[in-house]
């Protein structure tokens, strides 16, 4: 039993993005100048079934980069990452909405994407109607909506969710104070004891309804893993420390 | 032999493909009132507008040029927008690639199929026209050798986008030379106009790729042949876009994304 517990091994990940500076290349030259500027390094870490994981960093300390070498969607270029069971990647500000389609057809899309059967994403996609409360509104072009109904929309997306491992990075907005109770009991819901949730987000008040452990990251190094009022406070401390320096 | 494995993972993902496809498709003609009609409505101008002129300029006869110039014209059509939309075929899904680890294959199955949607329209013009001009006993059983051709340009056009997909990401410049490259291929193919008869067997002709690819569909069914050669040349293009791709499929993998 204890073997299809769900689990994230990570073992010595180092990996690096390769870019080129903001103007340089031009005729068999589009190699010029490509630089390299490493996001993880030399990084380790176990995470147990049961674990609610908030991610901790400054903007670029390496928390997305992570998230996506979890994902599979980056291949380290050192070191191993294992996964037991099924992964749900939830990642960036517009989670794969189009926004010249409708929300139906956005949800249709996202069911498909996680090649779900038909039947089930129109079961589905009615129980997210009847969750985000955007009822006739889901036939009209997300370009249209307001942002509190995206922030519903793209939380709706979740409950497609069947998987033992959900990676979530800022995509979910607050919405509004009605909304967000029915989130977290939804999400709350989500998790039970043997799923793992690993989530970003720039809203403490959101992290800590859902988690229960912090991971704190700085300059693709971990600093910090651990209970999550802990973490927090370790966290405060450095964007504290961070801001001191700036005013100086 | 990742690269199969990545073509067969993608094929299994066909209602996702599918639905991208007929939606982007859709939201091309979103408020139009002929919507999705515009494919073959813009075809009928454009071949009635060039054989009018062609025609006189060429010294044809009319009805016999503008089966000539539809048939070459929306074979054409599918081959130019395939080169030109695999610049962007990649980049355009970036936000599905960057989500989820997806079959490269998923987004260039899904630009070929909305691509044959519209070839499929483009016919609903072509061959009731070609039917029109030379009654049905013009019809033979050698035109499923021009199925056949479209078989194999649909196939060429899968690996054809993949790597010029994958080379438009990696090499900024790709996409802006795709547009001028296609316009300079249209006009050195015979597609407005026949080669001269003396010079049919000119290297000039025979060296063009896509001069075959499109006799694969004209010969049979303006001449009733079956074009030898150029399946031969088809099946050879076939071949080195396959290889193209099995090298260089390792290499791109997992820097795709990266890339975009």
């Amino acid at each position: 039993m204890a073997l299809d517990m769900t689990k994230i091994s990570i073992d010595n990940i180092t990996f690096s993005y390769k870019y080129f500076p903001s103007i340089s290349g031009g005729l068999l030259k589009s190699n010029a100048g490509l630089k390299t500027q490493t996001a993880l390094s030399e990084f380790s870490l176990d995470i147990e079934h049961g674990d609610r994981v908030a991610l901790f960093g400054t903007n670029g300390s390496g928390k997305s980069t992570l998230l996506k070498i979890i994902a599979g969607i980056y291949k380290p270029e050192m070191g191993e990452v294992r996964t037991t069971g099924t992964v749900y990647s939830f990642l960036g500000r517009n989670v794969g909405v189009m926004p010249q389609l409708s929300g139906y057809d956005n949800l249709t899309v996202r069911g498909l994407l996680l090649d779900l059967p038909d039947a089930v994403i129109a079961e589905k996609i009615e129980k997210i109607i009847e969750f985000s409360e955007l009822g006739n509104d889901i036939h009209r072009p997300v370009s249209t909506y307001s942002m509190g109904m995206r922030a519903r929309l793209t939380f709706g997306m979740l409950m497609f969710v069947d998987a033992d491992i959900l990676l979530i990075d800022e995509g979910l907005g607050a919405g509004d104070q009605f909304f967000l109770e029915k989130a977290r009991k939804f999400v709350n819901g989500l998790l039970d004891s043997s799923k793992i949730l690993i989530f970003a987000n720039h809203s403490n008040k959101l992290l800590s309804e859902f988690c229960n452990k912090g991971l704190l990251i700085d300059n693709g190094n971990m600093v910090a893993y651990g209970a999550f009022k802990d973490v927090l406070h370790q966290y405060n401390h450095i964007k504290d420390n961070n801001s001191q320096r700036s005013a100086q | 032999m990742e690269f199969f494995k990545d073509v067969v993972n993608g094929f299994s993902r066909r209602r996702l493909w599918k639905k991208l496809a007929v939606l982007e498709l859709k939201s091309r003609f979103q408020g139009a009132f002929v919507g999705s009609f515009w494919i073959v409505l813009a075809l009928i101008i454009k071949v009635m507008m060039l054989s009018l002129v062609y025609s006189m300029v060429l010294g044809k006869n009319f009805s016999d040029y503008v089966m000539f110039l539809a048939l070459g014209l929306l074979t054409w059509n599918f081959i130019s927008a395939i080169i030109v939309t695999s610049g962007t075929v990649f980049k355009k899904s970036a936000n599905f690639l960057q989500q989820m680890d997806l079959p490269h294959s998923t987004f260039v199955y899904q630009n070929v199929y909305r691509e044959v949607v519209s070839l499929i329209m483009y016919q609903l013009f072509a061959i009731p026209l070609v039917i029109f001009i030379k009654g049905w006993d013009f019809v033979g059983w050698v035109w499923l050798w021009a199925l056949l051709g479209y078989l194999i340009i649909v196939i060429n056009a899968f690996f054809v986008c993949m790597w010029l997909g994958w080379l438009s990401v990696r090499y900024r410049d790709v996409q802006s030379l795709l547009n001028s490259i296609v316009m300079i291929i249209f006009l050195v193919t015979p597609i407005l106009w026949p080669p001269p008869p003396e010079f049919a067997g000119s290297l000039y002709f025979q060296l063009n790729p896509f001069y075959h690819l499109i006799e694969l569909v004209r010969a049979p069914i303006l001449h009733a042949q079956v074009p030898v050669i150029s399946w031969y040349v088809s099946l050879g293009v076939l071949f080195f876009n396959t290889v193209i791709c099995l090298i260089f499929y390792r290499k791109v993998k997992h820097k795709l994304v990266l890339w975009l």
